[in-house]
């Protein structure tokens, strides 16, 4: 189920509610969450819950083990089964066909193994069960005895099946003890409006602008400005459609009671690639830093290991969007310009750089990696690379297509660059609080209703991320 | 504290009114079949719930289709969707048209049919890899013996554009077995399906990736039915003269030329062993649209001394010019068929009557019929024009009253194989 859904905001949503509230206990409140939870999971495809509960099981149990030995060895030992278990499901599903067909592709053998259907989530919750084995191993969280407990805070649904990746000493507390609020719940609904506004209004006609210029197509002859749209019009619809999702995840967990963590904070503003990172999919960047960089050295080392540690991060964190050479490519793209940041740059240098200029070159970085981002055949991503800057076969500087395009959504572009700019926020803090809360609230009322004209124009509309 | 309770009743409505219009779907939709004439289809009603539809994921699917197709109101907020869209929008009506043209994605402009590229995306979603997911709707297609249609690229690789089940297929041929059913026994029923230029401009617009297009659904309909169908594939006949630069589709309405109909026409002729008139022989005046003065086109002329006649409540006649020379499109010819019944008397004396099953595609097909028949009658089946108050009767009852010899059955593929027009409109409309 998505949250974009009439099945979720018609039916699900609702009474999901209705059942939370009926009775104050934790317990109930556990239940009735756990219960909604799974029916959410289940929802269209029911069969892979049971690969959820089994990650669930293992990891239960390598913790259960990890807190009753008290010697390294077996407490590694456990650890070590528990982040093998998991990941072998993560590479099965995800990865398994991709290495064996590249292998089979180096060394010329005729094998090819099919492509599985990818479980949705898999990867967002099979790093959140991990954080948890991990924080339990290096005793930055109790052991959690209750698998009920241990199960809700992995398919908790605001959160299971795109993020933003909820690291278990977070919510830890929150599992036990959520008193109800009623600001926390008005500010969550507000935030839920407000995402999904954004995934059904802004992020599908970007989506519709694209697949009008659609860059993918061989068919299509790119000109400058067609491949320069295209890639505009990407880079925004990937950030609302993901950003709306964490705005939704937040605004349902506030719901709930829960407290996530912001997952983007306007990344397009950045000044620098390192500010882009903190700014954007902010808890998969807290993942690998804190169990992936940190645990390999972090930057306390050699310049020559550090580089090694932030190529390995990147191109990990290239593949775990995706089992294809684009996304790989695609995290070394970052790697790279991190690597020169740092250590070929340097923060000084960059700083001197003005700002009006740091933020539109920064920008324009991401929209070429976004190229990457789009494409799993490189060669079209090269093709339209290519046509950004004017090279290749008879590429014109425009075409009658791409005119058609961006009169036709003439508006978009300069809504969506609104609406991903600190605007909103900037003038929320030049008013007064009331103001400015009743003014929201009004403005989230419209928004729902918007959402709701817009979702009824529209088809089934899965989220870009669920891929990953 | 009292503003802040304010917020909370505010956004518990908000939940509390989404759970209304659910409870009202859920509750109050009809069981009845609902169809939306503005989209022509069968809006989705509750499907019935089997645990293989709910493990195989598509009784999920078909309920969200449930409820997005019987929100209260929807007609409304469809139209408020658009308005909206359109107030960011500062193009003109021929740069509409340019798109409308030009999409890439014949899903969009092919209607109902089932479209690969669709497909292929929800493939993609799962596997990344779009070569990969061209290959499983090919495997996917053979091992349902169903059918595809493709476009087919220099290096050998293909496009598929429409893949049609061989569910589909099987009811198809059904259909128009009932039609073969209605007409004597030395009559025969000729069918073609016609691609949406959108999808010919996607093949001829890119020579250096395409080279040609085929199906092989309409082959399939011909192993289906018995002899006396006689099926012919447009892709086929038209192909050669596409390639050789021929206009065979209009740049400026979604319709075929002329040029493409007749060289169909000259094929069902033929198989009649008959001589097709030779194009030349044809009286026509050039017409140039005024804002699209690229494509041209051509109106045969004069008809007479045919008549033409709008029929309503069995046979009530309602005499229209034959042309609307004053129009710039195919609809100009035979003014007025996409009616639920429609009569020309065609002035020629062979002693045999066809019936036309179409869209607007078999306009400009059905003028070269002109000189074998004494009586030309149609029928548009297509639930926005079909009034069965309005004939009166069923389309076969009509069938049987005018002594029809020979069928011919042209639609665009989006009216084809897999449409609820061909599968479940027409056989309704018949009976």
């Amino acid at each position: 189920m998505v949250f974009s859904s009439m099945t979720f905001l018609l039916l699900f949503l609702p009474i999901t509610l209705l059942l939370y509230s009926v009775r104050k206990s934790i317990r109930w409140k556990n239940s009735v969450l756990l219960t909604a939870s799974l029916i959410f999971y289940a929802w269209g495809e029911p069969v892979y819950i049971l690969l959820m509960l089994l990650s669930v099981g293992v990891n239960y149990l390598c913790a259960l083990g990890i807190d009753q030995n008290s010697k390294k060895s077996l407490r590694r030992a456990w650890l070590v089964i528990g982040v093998v278990a998991s990941m072998i499901f993560l590479v099965w599903f995800k990865y398994a066909a991709f290495l064996v067909n590249s292998f089979a592709g180096i060394f010329s053998a005729s094998f090819h193994m099919a492509e599985k259907k990818l479980p949705i989530g898999i990867s967002f919750y099979t790093f959140q069960v991990l954080t948890y084995t991990v924080d339990v191993y290096r005793r930055k969280a109790k052991v959690q005895k209750n698998p009920a407990k241990l199960l809700l805070y992995v398919s908790c649904f605001p959160q299971l099946i795109a993020g933003p990746i909820v690291q278990y000493a977070d919510v830890a507390g929150m599992l036990d003890n959520r008193p109800f609020d009623p600001i926390r719940f008005s500010e969550g609904a507000r935030r839920f409006a407000i995402g999904l506004s954004k995934k059904v209004i802004l992020a599908n006609l970007c989506g519709a602008a694209l697949s009008r210029i659609d860059p993918a197509d061989p068919s299509i002859t790119l000109s400058v400005a067609g491949a320069w749209y295209a890639a505009l019009m990407y880079t925004f619809q990937i950030y609302f459609d993901f950003s709306a999702y964490s705005d939704m995840a937040i605004g349902l967990g506030r719901i709930f009671g829960f407290d996530y963590k912001e997952n983007f904070n306007y990344p397009y503003i950045s000044g620098s690639i390192t500010e882009f990172w903190r700014r954007w999919h902010i808890s998969l960047g807290s993942f690998f830093r804190d169990y992936v960089y940190i645990p390999l050295g972090g930057s306390r080392c050699s310049v020559k290991r550090a580089i090694f540690n932030m190529m390995v991060v990147w191109s990990l964190t290239g593949m775990w969007h995706g089992a294809s050479w684009n996304f790989i490519l695609w995290g070394m793209y970052y790697g790279i310009l991190l690597i020169t940041e740092r250590f070929v740059i340097g923060r000084e240098r960059m700083e001197k750089i003005p700002s009006v200029l740091r933020m539109p070159l920064i920008f324009v970085i991401a929209m070429f990696g976004w190229v990457l981002f789009y494409h799993t055949d490189l060669s079209l991503a090269l093709r339209q690379t290519g046509a950004m800057i004017g090279i290749g076969s008879g590429v014109q500087l425009t075409d009658p297509l791409t005119t058609a395009v961006v009169r036709k959504y003439s508006v978009l572009p300069l809504i969506a660059a609104f609406a991903s700019l600190p605007v909103l926020p900037a003038l929320k803090k030049r008013m007064t609080g009331r103001i400015s809360e009743t003014l929201s609230y009004i403005a989230a009322t419209v928004l729902i209703i918007l959402s709701v004209i817009f979702l009824t124009g529209q088809s089934y509309n899965p989220f870009i991320y669920f891929r990953f | 504290m009292q503003k802040r309770n304010g917020y909370f009743i505010l956004s518990m409505w908000w939940f509390i009114l989404l759970a209304v219009m659910g409870g009202l779907i859920v509750f109050f939709t009809s069981d009845r079949e609902r169809i939306s004439m503005d989209e022509n289809r069968v809006l989705q009603n509750a499907p019935d719930f089997s645990l293989t539809g709910f493990f195989g994921g598509e009784y999920a699917a078909d309920f969200e289709r449930f409820l997005a197709d019987s929100v209260p109101g929807r007609n409304a907020l469809i139209s408020a969707s658009n308005t909206i869209t359109n107030l960011i929008a500062m193009n003109t009506s021929e740069d509409e048209f340019y798109l409308d043209t030009t999409m890439t994605k014949a899903a969009e402009f092919g209607g109902e049919q089932t479209d690969a590229s669709e497909a292929d995306n929800t493939e993609e979603s799962a596997n990344d890899d779009s070569s990969a997911s061209e290959k499983n709707s090919e495997n996917d297609v053979n091992e349902q013996n169903g059918a595809k249609f493709e476009l087919v690229k220099r290096d050998g690789g293909s496009t598929v554009i429409y893949t049609y089940s061989e569910e589909n297929l099987k009811r198809s041929a059904e259909n128009i077995q009932k039609v073969v059913d209605l007409i004597p026994e030395d009559g025969k029923v000729y069918l073609t399906f016609v691609p949406f230029p959108v999808i010919a401009f996607r093949f001829t617009d890119s020579p250096k990736v395409y080279c040609g297009w085929r199906c092989n659904h309409i082959e399939k309909l011909d192993q289906l039915t018995s002899d006396r169908v006689k099926c012919f594939d447009s892709l086929r006949i038209l192909e050669p003269h596409m390639l050789a630069g021929e206009r065979m589709f209009l740049h400026f309405s979604h319709q075929w030329h002329i040029h493409g109909a007749y060289y169909v026409y000259s094929e069902m002729i033929r198989s009649q062993g008959l001589t097709p008139t030779p194009y030349e022989e044809y009286e026509y005046k050039i017409n140039h649209p005024p804002r699209y003065s690229e494509d041209s086109f051509e109106l045969l002329y004069p008809l007479a001394p045919a008549h033409n006649y709008q029929v309503s409540h069995i046979n009530q006649k309602k005499e229209y010019p034959l042309m609307y020379y004053i129009g710039a499109d195919n609809a100009s010819y035979l003014y007025g068929n996409q009616r639920p019944w429609h009569t020309v008397i065609t002035g020629f004396h062979t002693g045999r009557r066809a019936m036309i099953f179409g869209d607007c595609f078999n306009l400009s097909f059905s003028t070269f019929l002109l000189p074998y028949y004494d009586e030309l009658h149609f029928t548009d089946v297509r639930y926005n024009l079909f009034d069965r108050e309005e004939l009166g009767t069923s389309v076969a009852d009509m069938m049987q009253r005018n002594s029809i010899d020979d069928v011919y059955i042209v639609f665009s593929e989006a009216h084809g194989v897999n449409s609820s027009t061909f599968l479940r409109a027409f056989p309704q409309h018949l009976y």
